[in-house]
Order: C-alpha cells, then sequence, then structure tokens
C-alpha cells in the first residue's frame, strides 16, 4: 500500500515536473514571473480537444501527433506573446511585467470561454491507452507512464541541451549572469524568445496530456498556475533541477499525506513551501 | 416599465410610473455562479428560467405584469454572492431572490435575506443549514437538500449490503455534511457497515490518482464520492485505469453535465444520484420542456439544474399569484398550503423548516441508444416525504445552531 501510494506520488510529481520546467526555465532567464503559464497549459487542453479528432482519431500515434502539434500551437502562441508585447516591459519595473503576464492570463480565459463555453470537456483516451500494467494488485495505468516517459524525455532533452549546446551555454550563462552575456555580445532578447517559446510548448503538451487525462474546463489555469508556482518556490526559481526534486517531493508528499491525514495532504505542501522560502530567506541573510 | 420609458413618458412622471410599475409584476434577482465552479451547472438553469420567464409573461404575468430577472454572477464566491445580493435588495429592489450555487454562497446570502427579509427560493445548491440549522421565515428550498440525499443515499446504500465503505467528499460545505448525514443514517440502517477511510479532495483538483488508490487500498465495497462536476467527471476518467470499477462499486451524484461531457468514458455501471435528470421525468409537460428547450439551443439537453431552474420559476410564480401580493408573509401562508405540478412531479413545501417534499433519484449508469452520451437506467425516485427530517430532528439541530 505504501509502495502504490509513493509509485503513484512519483508519477504525479513527473507531470508536475512537465508543468512547472517550463516557467522555472522562463524565469531562470528572464526574470519574468510569468503567470499566463497556467494559461498556456489552459490552451494547450483546449487546442488537443479541438484538434485530436482531424488526426487519426482514436489511435495513440494519431493522439500524441495531435498534442505535439497543439503544444507547437501554443508555442506560436508564446512567441508572440512575447515579441509583441512582452519584450517592450523588459526594461520596465517588475510590477508591469507582472501586470503584462496577469492580462494575458484574463484575455486568454475570457476567450476560452468564448470559444468553448463553459462547460467541462475531455479527450477520450485511445483504448491502447486506456488500460495499466497490472503487478500484483498494483495498477499502473498505461496512459500515465506515457506521461512519465513524456516527463523524463523532457528532462533528458532539456538537460542535453543545457549541458551539451552552445545554446545551452549560454542559457547558463544567462541565468547567472545576465550581464556578462550582453557584454560578450549576445542579443538577450534572441534568447529571452527562445526561452519563452519553449516554455510555452512546454506547457502546451503538459495541457495536451491533462486534456485526456481529466476534465477540463476555463478555470484550469489557476488551478495549474498555483501547482506550477509551489512547486517552483520550492525547488528554488529558475532552478530546473530543483524543480524536478521539487514535483516529486510534492507528489509524494501529497500522496503519503493522503494515507495518513487526509484532510491535511495540502496544508504540509504548503508549510513545505513556508518552511523551503523560510530558510532559504535565513540563508541569504546569513543568520 | 420598459414601455414606459420606450414610449417617451413625461420626464417628470417617470418617478411614478416606476412607483406604479414596480407594483405591477415582480422583480427577481437572480444570484448564482454563472462562472467559477458553478458555471458548467447553472448555464442551463439560467436558460431554463429564462424559457419559464418567456412563458409566464406570454399567458399575461403574475400580478397583473411581466417577470423580470435582474441576473447577478457571484462567481461561486461567498463574499461577492454577498455583495450581489445586498446589491440586489437595496439598487434594484427586487421582490424576491432566486438561483444560488454553490451551498457555501448560499450560507453567506441566507443571513441577508433574513436581514432585509427578502424571500429566498432556492433552486439548486444542497445545504440544508440555511433552511434548517439556520432557518427563517423567507430562506425555501426547492430541492433536496444534503440531509434528504445522505438519508436516501444511506437507505439505498444499505438496502445493497455494501459494508466496507469508503468516502471520498469535496471538501467544502455540500461534501462535509454529505458525507457526515449519510454516515450517521448509515450507522441506523446497517450497524455491520464500516467507514474505512474518508478522503478530502479539494474543489478544483482534478489529478485524483493518489485519491484513488489510497481508496482502494482498503479493498471496499462501495466508494461513495461527494463530487461534481469535474471532480466527478475526473474520478470516473482516472478510475477505469485502476480498474475501480471491477474492484469495488462507485456512488457518485451525477448529473446530466458529466455524462455530457465524459460522453463514451463514462462506463455502465457507475451508481449515481440526481436532482433532475431529463430522461426520466415522465410527465408530458417534462418532455415538452425539453423539446422547446432544444429547440431553443441548438438541440443541446437540459441538465439537472435547467430542471430545477424551470420548476422554482413556476413556484414563484403560482405563489406569487395565490398570494396576490409580493408581500413575504402572504407569500409564505401561501406556499404553505399549496402543491405544485412541477417537471419533477407533484410537490409542496411544508411549513417548519419551508422544504419542498422535492425527490431524489438514484440509478445506474448504461450507454444509451437514444441519446449521444449514457443516462441511468433503473432510476429509483426516492420521494421527498421519505427523506424529509422529522419535526424533532429540526428542532434538535436548530437548537445546536443556536447555541453555537
Amino acid at each position: 500500500m505504501l509502495i502504490v501510494q509513493i509509485l503513484q506520488g512519483l508519477m504525479e510529481g513527473v507531470f508536475l515536473f512537465l508543468i512547472a520546467s517550463g516557467l522555472t526555465l522562463i524565469f531562470g532567464v528572464s526574470r519574468i514571473v510569468n503567470f499566463a503559464h497556467g494559461s498556456f497549459y489552459m490552451l494547450g487542453a483546449f487546442f488537443t480537444y479541438q484538434v485530436h479528432p482531424w488526426i487519426a482519431a482514436g489511435t495513440p500515434g494519431g493522439f500524441f501527433t495531435s498534442i505535439l502539434v497543439c503544444g507547437v500551437l501554443v508555442a506560436v502562441v508564446g512567441l508572440a506573446f512575447e515579441f509583441f508585447f512582452l519584450r517592450r516591459v523588459y526594461h520596465a519595473e517588475e510590477l508591469m511585467q507582472l501586470v503584462l503576464t496577469l492580462a494575458a492570463v484574463l484575455i486568454i480565459r475570457d476567450l476560452t470561454k468564448f470559444f468553448w463555453g463553459l462547460d467541462d470537456v475531455t479527450v477520450a483516451l485511445p483504448d491502447d491507452l486506456s488500460g495499466a500494467v497490472i503487478i500484483g494488485d498494483m495498477f499502473l495505468p498505461t496512459y500515465q507512464l506515457a506521461m512519465v516517459t513524456v516527463g523524463v524525455l523532457v528532462l533528458v532533452a532539456l538537460w542535453a541541451v543545457l549541458k551539451f549546446t552552445r545554446a545551452g551555454i549560454v542559457l547558463r550563462a544567462a541565468t547567472d549572469d545576465r550581464g556578462m552575456v550582453a557584454l560578450l555580445g549576445i542579443n538577450q532578447a534572441h534568447v529571452f524568445t527562445a526561452v519563452f517559446t519553449v516554455g510555452s510548448f512546454l506547457a502546451g503538451i503538459a495541457g495536451g496530456f491533462a486534456a485526456a487525462f481529466e476534465s477540463v474546463n476555463y478555470l484550469l489555469d489557476a488551478r495549474v498556475i498555483v501547482l506550477a508556482f509551489i512547486v517552483v518556490v520550492i525547488g528554488g526559481l529558475g532552478s530546473l533541477y530543483g524543480a524536478l526534486f521539487a514535483a516529486l517531493g510534492v507528489g509524494v508528499v501529497k500522496s503519503l499525506g493522503l494515507l495518513w491525514a487526509p484532510r491535511l495532504s495540502m496544508v504540509i505542501i504548503f508549510l513545505l513551501m513556508a518552511v523551503v522560502l523560510l530558510f532559504r530567506s535565513l540563508r541569504r541573510t546569513g543568520e | 416599465m420598459k414601455k414606459a420609458i420606450r414610449n417617451g413618458a413625461v420626464f417628470a412622471a417617470t418617478a411614478l410610473l416606476l412607483g406604479s410599475a414596480h407594483a405591477a409584476g415582480v422583480k427577481i434577482g437572480y444570484v448564482g455562479g454563472i462562472s467559477g465552479a458553478c458555471g458548467g451547472l447553472t448555464h442551463s438553469a439560467r436558460k431554463a428560467m429564462e424559457i419559464a420567464q418567456e412563458e409566464i409573461n406570454s399567458a399575461g404575468g403574475v400580478l397583473g405584469g411581466p417577470i423580470e430577472i435582474i441576473w447577478r454572477d457571484s462567481k461561486t464566491k461567498p463574499d461577492e454572492g454577498a455583495k450581489q445580493t445586498r446589491d440586489l435588495i437595496l439598487s434594484e429592489e427586487v421582490d424576491l431572490l432566486t438561483g444560488v450555487c454553490s451551498s457555501s454562497v448560499f450560507m453567506a446570502i441566507n443571513p441577508i435575506a433574513k436581514q432585509y427579509e427578502v424571500p429566498l427560493f432556492s433552486a439548486i445548491s444542497g445545504t440544508h443549514k440555511a433552511t434548517i440549522d439556520f432557518g427563517h421565515p423567507f430562506v425555501v428550498q426547492t430541492q433536496p437538500h444534503t440531509l434528504m440525499e445522505g438519508k436516501a443515499l444511506a437507505e439505498y446504500v444499505a438496502r445493497k449490503g455494501w459494508n466496507n465503505i469508503v468516502t471520498m467528499g469535496l471538501d467544502y460545505e455540500w461534501g462535509r455534511t454529505t458525507v457526515k448525514v449519510f454516515t450517521e443514517e448509515l450507522a441506523k440502517l446497517n450497524p455491520d457497515a464500516k467507514i474505512a477511510r474518508q478522503l478530502w479532495p479539494r474543489i478544483g483538483e482534478t489529478n485524483l490518482t493518489s485519491y484513488i488508490t489510497a481508496a482502494l487500498a482498503d479493498k471496499p465495497d462501495l466508494i461513495m464520492a461527494v463530487m461534481f462536476g469535474s471532480g466527478t467527471n475526473s474520478l470516473i476518467k482516472q478510475g477505469k485505469a485502476y480498474g475501480l470499477l471491477q474492484r469495488t462499486e462507485l456512488l457518485t451524484f451525477l448529473s446530466t453535465e458529466s455524462y455530457m461531457s465524459l460522453g463514451k468514458d463514462v462506463p455502465d455501471g457507475v451508481h449515481g444520484w440526481a436532482r433532475g435528470p431529463f430522461y426520466a421525468l415522465t410527465t408530458d409537460a417534462a418532455k415538452a420542456f425539453v423539446a422547446k428547450y432544444r429547440a431553443a439551443h441548438d438541440g443541446e439537453y437540459p441538465n439537472d439544474w435547467g430542471i430545477l431552474g424551470y420548476d422554482v420559476m413556476y413556484i414563484i410564480a403560482g405563489a406569487l399569484e395565490k398570494a396576490g401580493s409580493t408581500d413575504p408573509a402572504a407569500l409564505r401562508e401561501a406556499l404553505g398550503g399549496m402543491t405544485f405540478d412541477t417537471l419533477r412531479g407533484e410537490m409542496g413545501m411544508r411549513t417548519i423548516d419551508n422544504t419542498f417534499n422535492a425527490p431524489s433519484f438514484i440509478g445506474v449508469t448504461k450507454m444509451s441508444d437514444e441519446y449521444p452520451f449514457p443516462v441511468m437506467t433503473d432510476v429509483n425516485v426516492i420521494p421527498g416525504d421519505v427523506t424529509l427530517p422529522d419535526e424533532a430532528t429540526v428542532n434538535a439541530l436548530r437548537e445546536a445552531a443556536a447555541k453555537g
């Protein structure tokens, strides 16, 4: 029973990482607190809902293709948002950036209401993905295994890019010291745009997966952004690996909490966040 | 009133006209979660209420004038609901209030209706605390509340002989109260039954997998899920891969919008309860209403909240007509002795707690040939007379509430 809950928590954690990775990446490089991340996730979900019947509906191949396509579509939306709006306020005070991403949240929510209404929607899973791998009395749902695989792939891909490519070196440098990167003659604007686009893409595919996993409505953005922020804050703003461990930790704490203190499992997560924040700020002030 | 303005009445006379126009007809304030967690449920209520409004007005209205409805969105938040309610009473000077989703909002606006002595007809939200514990002469409940549903559910579960039970209640007013009442009633009916575990997902939480594994760990005979909307949908959808329905039984709140959005994802064999499933209503009036609703809304079917919304409009209109005025005392007196032919059958209000003997519906899901979504079959209609608490219970709850 314990093992089942821990495994379940880890699976949920990987998915949380998928949601939070884009957010932390964007913050790490551009210091933008992107409230619209949850909205891009929601767009990914609704796009997938819209697109999946057109791409080999009912087959796993068609299903994954439509998620990928929708990830790209969301990336385009993110790119446009960065290019036309966000870019203009990089030098303004942080409050302006916050207000701008918040405006995007409200606009995307209203557009979602306008196009898809208030009702819950969901994408029917292809039959091949709706079963489970059964070990003893442990059920590992195929679809969640698929989500875990994608989460791991994303992690490996991000790691490889950061570690081995020139773009990765620039990114890591930009996370550490933006001024230095600029002095080296690298166009910061391009870096920001690229990272924002990738972050939006990650949000989009995570949303696509959610559309077939749960029931989706126009309130999804708020639910998701809170979770994503918890993970990112616990992991350390801007830290990719921090986000990974935080996501896994949150997943496991939640699922074990359900066994022992069902009413408090979310409280424990918030406490965890508070403790981490407190600890960090103490360390920072050197007390 | 609008007519008077449109005809270009003399400006100085407008105030006079407003006064006299207000005396004819009735002004109803609707407070409900048009957006927020209730948004996916209540849009159908509004559509249905507008149909009823149009029918009543074209048949001559009530009290010699038309029904006017002012729509206000509580955003499914108690504080926003309270604000809108105050504004409806103080600025719009409505004669009475209706709507209300969710139970938390209901609890927030209930004392305001009491304070200003404006009748409040709850058509949607289910808590019994508003009419019983904190009941007052001006609040009316036209659908089964948590005490009634809890009792109906306990009776169903006892009859099925399920003994080992895990509850999964949304962590707010309705979820907590229903689980509590269900547990107490079940203990009376079947002393062998035990609650192995209680889980409390939050509203809006949609990754329920760790709840599912935690619930299944106890090898229960039944998972009793007091959830609605995206919660219920996600539970059913995610439960499938865990073989939930092969390993245990599931009883959950299943109003029509859940099947509509899940479609073929709803497996056969889920036990569900509902408050106004249109396909289980057999009266001619219900059939006529469904046809009319579909014609007006692109073939869409009304959900439970549509049925409840339509009914409350006719209850209000009928009571006002008999009372002869919008005076709250007269209205309550009129309501006491009346029966109404609603879409859900004949119902009336009892005066000890202003509650209608509204039926509960419990059935088992099955894919339908007739509709593009599954429906419940073998629907048990449990009449309100069976589930309404007796007067001693009502008094005991009120005394306890008064003590705080």
